[in-house]
């Protein structure tokens, strides 16, 4: 058999390691963010802003999206209240992860449409049908979160990155099938 | 044993076992689509075929990474025991939906344990197309919400 499994083998050639990695599990188009040139080594553990304090806001920020895109057009209900509880949940697994204060009114909230907060970003805010902010927005808005929290989820620490790594997979998911 | 220096990388022997977790549970789930599909009507089946493409891929695409690090890829066991008698549509989609919640964790675990960033950024993408196929079964079987909030974390942990 081969010398496989000899346990500091693998060391000896990590830099092969990392180009053999690459190609063959990491289909990557080319000329994304991870692999400008071969900058894999080290270079990512600068000192960073954490991006915590923003995914949980950007959950909130999805919730509430989605909660005035359901009282805009109560159809959508069944489309957008799991994704704005889900969202609700991401923003309290966040704050917990950061020791904050878990706020369980909105972790609570009840799924009724009146639940929608009453400070709507959609201009005008009226709430007939069409008016206020429609799928097409929460899609983008859920779009972008999975954007920033998969960015995030390739340098944080390993406590963390298990988390963030499932609400990007989650809101990709939720991107995808909007 | 010799050079005992702490990989930076991330793709050390954590990151490796992670691996081989997660080609297991490819593995298992390429059984469980193959048992399930006869028993799926012809709509979840096209769905279903598609689903076993995709986790072959990412078996072969583990293996020959594990293989070109030099460790050797665990193999497909001869069978698998599901948790329920596979009998009809609805415990086929079940099945599926075991097999897909169980790659989520294993795929969230090569994150957890890879500071890789390219392994992470794969790892990543393998748990968000898991994410997409579990909802559809989750759906087919009337679980709710189909897509699960925190898609590979252990039960009733974020």
């Amino acid at each position: 058999m081969d010398p496989l499994h000899r346990p500091g083998g693998t060391r000896l050639t990590r830099r092969c390691v990392l180009t053999r990695v690459l190609p063959a599990l990491a289909a990557l188009p080319a000329g994304t963010t991870a692999l400008g040139g071969c900058s894999l080594l080290g270079q990512d553990n600068a000192r960073q802003p954490d991006p915590l304090p923003g995914l949980a806001d950007a959950a909130r920020d999805d919730a509430a999206l989605a909660a005035a895109a359901i009282a805009a057009d109560a159809s959508l209900r069944s489309r957008l209240e799991p994704l704005r509880a889900a969202r609700l949940a991401h923003a309290a697994a966040l704050d917990q992860l950061l020791g904050r204060p878990v706020n369980t009114d909105t972790a609570a909230a009840p799924t009724t449409a009146a639940a929608a907060p009453t400070t709507t970003p959609a201009p005008g805010s009226r709430s007939s049908r069409g008016s206020g902010p429609g799928v097409r927005e929460v899609h983008d808005a859920v779009a972008a979160s999975a954007s920033a929290a998969a960015d995030a989820a390739l340098t944080l620490p390993p406590d963390k990155v298990g988390l963030v790594a499932s609400i990007a997979a989650c809101c990709s998911a939720y991107a995808a099938l909007l | 044993m010799s050079t005992a220096q702490p990989a930076r990388t991330g793709v050390d022997e954590v990151t490796i076992a992670a691996l081989q977790q997660a080609l297991a549970a490819e593995h298992a789930a390429v059984w469980c689509y193959s048992l399930a599909v006869a028993f799926l009507g012809a709509e979840q089946r096209a769905a279903a075929r598609t689903d076993t493409d995709a986790h072959r891929e990412l078996r072969n695409q583990i293996a020959n990474t594990l293989s070109s690090i030099g460790s050797q890829p665990v193999s497909a066991q001869p069978a698998y025991s599901p948790p329920e008698k596979v009998t009809d549509a609805a415990s086929a989609a079940r099945l599926l939906v075991v097999a897909e919640t169980d790659a989520l964790v294993a795929w969230r675990s090569v994150l957890e344990r890879s500071s890789e960033r390219a392994l992470r950024k794969a790892a990543l993408d393998a748990l968000t197309s898991a994410t997409v196929r579990c909802a559809r079964w989750r759906e087919v079987v009337g679980r709710e919400p189909a897509v699960p909030q925190f898609p590979g974390a252990p039960e009733a942990t974020p």
